[in-house]
Parts: structure tokens; C-alpha cells; sequence
């Protein structure tokens, strides 16, 4: 009953994408306060104070991360903070117009967004995320010892790009089955 | 490319705040990446202070003929983020393009490419450019 008064402000003026989503509202309120209150450590200066009313509209988490929050639904158990700032961020490129860049570049493709989202959500480890003006979406992922990955996403087509120590290195993956599962992996072992 | 453009030419290149295209107060490889060319103004022998100026003007007679519906609902999206720049010194070490791309009410237009005949860098170009573009200036971004 708690949850029911409290949170469904957040998602009043959302009904409509969450049909799917009422009727465990309780379960996933449930996971989401035990994720915001997992996400309240040392650093994440943003997340301060959350837990005390963790899930009002004031909220800044909430706020921040909406787009996110909304759109792992049941799953969001699988939301971090950086993974919802990806999604966010997707969300953000998502709406850019034509000559966002003040070069002529067009907007984005739902498509390719929803395909991008898919894959921030099976990441290991969320990337930082940017639009190229080639109609590309760019993944980058940096580890500890300042290697560099990077995936350049496009509809068919991912360009995988290492600098690891100076040494670089291309590749070129078509989209097909389990490719998804093949950028994971590439993840997990860039990060070793 | 040598003969057009002295040694000591610097690219310039607005960024706008939305969307975030830096990282860590960095700029990401992807402001160099563009099928129509990586857009920049020739510093063209003008004091820094006057590039400046002129690419704030820019920045401004690009809005004012921003038609877009999200404009002008949310102006505060397309604000200036900062000015970078490249220096002809980086865009011969990288074997970069410069195309001359004057455009009306802006003379000092240029296009950087890969090579004469192709457009878009290289992922080691691009990143290149990145890891050693100049902040030339930041602005505060009013959310």
C-alpha cells in the first residue's frame, strides 16, 4: 500500500507504456527501492538523500533517470546508475533533429536506438554514449590501465576499434545472430 | 593541402551543449565524425578573440534560422558548449584533407576529410583529433 501511494505519481502520465508493467507494480516497486537504495554509496553524490523519499517526483534519481527507469520495466533489476545514464542518453540522441550539428546531419532511426538500448542492457560494464554525424552511434569504454574500446554502431553493422597500449585494431561485425553476445564478450575480456 | 593553408593554421569548431559529445571534459572522437566533412572555420590570420566573437555570431544566425519545433520549446538544448580546435601541425601528422568550403556569411568555412576523394576519417584519425583538440573556450551551460 506504501508503494502504491507513493510511486504511482512517477508513473501517472506514463500509463500507457507501462500496460504491461501494472500488475507487478508492487514486485517491481519492490526491486526498484532495493536498486535505488544498492546505488546510495560513497561517489554517487547524486544518489545522496534518495532513500529518504526515493520515490517522489522531486527525487533527482528519478528525475535524472525516467527514460531509463521506465524502459527496463520488469527487468530493472538489471538498471545501474551507468547503464540508466546510457539509456538516457540514447533517449537524448533519439530526439535530435535534422542539422543537429550544424553540419546538415540527419536524425536517428528508431531502429537504431532500440537496437542501441538492447545493448547497453546486456553490457557488462555501460558505455559512455555519442552520435556521429555518419549516422552511427559510438559506444566507449575505457579501462584502468587507459585502453581504449570503442564500437561504432550501425542498423547492419558494428566497426569494433581497440587502442590498447598504443597498439590499434579494427573490426567489422555484421549484425546477425548472437552479435549481441559477441560485443558482450568483447567487453568482458577488454576489461579482462 | 600545403599550398593552401600555412603551417601555423588553427581549425575551429563549435560544439553544442545538447547532445553531450564530451567525456570527462574531453571531446569524444565522434565530433570528428561526419559523412558530410568535420565542419571548421580557418583561423585565417584573425586574433583568437575575434574568432571567437565570430563563431559565437554563428552559433546565433544558426538558431535564428532554426526552424525546428524542439527550438523553440527548448532553446536551452542548443546552447554553445565550447570552441575547439586543431592545428595544421596535427592535420599533417594525421595526412588530413583540408577542403576550402566558403559558405554565405562565413568566409573562413572549411571541411577537413581523410583524403581528397574520401569524406569521412579514419577511427584513428578521428580520435587523433580528439585526444589532442585545444578547449579554446567553455561556456557555462544553464540547464
Amino acid at each position: 500500500m506504501y508503494f502504491n501511494q507513493t510511486v504511482n505519481p512517477i508513473f501517472a502520465t506514463r500509463s500507457d507504456s507501462l500496460d504491461g508493467m501494472i500488475g507487478n507494480l508492487s514486485d517491481i516497486l519492490g526491486i526498484f527501492r532495493n536498486f535505488i537504495v544498492r546505488e546510495v554509496t560513497p561517489g554517487m553524490e547524486k544518489c545522496i538523500n534518495v532513500t529518504s523519499s526515493p520515490y517522489n517526483r522531486d527525487n533527482i534519481f528519478v528525475q535524472e533517470y525516467e527514460p531509463a527507469i521506465i524502459m527496463f520495466g520488469d527487468e530493472i533489476e538489471k538498471l545501474t546508475r551507468s547503464s540508466a545514464k546510457a539509456i538516457c542518453k540514447l533517449h537524448e540522441i533519439e530526439r535530435l533533429e535534422e542539422d543537429w550539428n550544424e553540419n546538415g546531419a540527419q536524425p536517428f532511426g528508431r531502429e537504431l536506438i532500440t537496437l542501441c538500448k538492447k545493448i547497453v542492457m546486456e553490457m557488462p560494464v555501460a558505455p559512455s554514449v555519442f552520435p556521429t554525424a555518419c549516422g552511427s552511434i559510438q559506444f566507449e569504454f575505457t579501462n584502468e590501465e587507459k585502453d581504449y574500446l570503442e564500437f561504432e554502431i550501425f542498423s547492419d553493422h558494428t566497426e569494433i576499434y581497440f587502442d590498447c597500449q598504443g597498439v590499434e585494431r579494427e573490426e567489422n561485425f555484421q549484425h546477425r545472430n548472437n552479435f549481441i553476445q559477441h560485443l558482450r564478450q568483447v567487453v568482458v575480456d577488454f576489461y579482462g | 593541402m600545403d599550398d593552401i593553408f600555412p603551417n601555423d593554421e588553427v581549425f575551429y569548431r563549435r560544439v553544442r551543449s545538447k547532445p553531450e559529445l564530451f567525456q570527462d571534459g574531453r571531446p569524444s572522437s565522434a565530433i570528428f565524425k561526419d559523412s558530410r566533412g568535420v565542419s571548421v572555420d580557418i583561423k585565417g590570420g584573425r586574433a583568437i578573440a575575434e574568432v571567437i566573437l565570430d563563431e559565437e555570431r554563428l552559433h546565433k544566425e544558426n538558431l535564428n534560422q532554426n526552424s525546428s519545433a524542439r527550438y523553440k520549446t527548448h532553446p536551452k538544448e542548443f546552447q554553445l558548449k565550447a570552441i575547439i580546435s586543431v592545428d595544421m601541425e596535427l592535420c599533417k601528422k594525421e595526412k588530413l584533407y583540408i577542403l576550402p568550403d566558403k559558405v554565405p556569411g562565413n568566409p573562413y568555412h572549411a571541411l577537413i576529410q581523410r583524403t581528397e576523394e574520401i569524406v569521412i576519417l579514419t577511427k584513428h584519425q578521428a580520435r587523433e583529433l580528439a585526444k589532442n583538440a585545444v578547449i579554446e573556450k567553455v561556456y557555462e551551460v544553464v540547464s
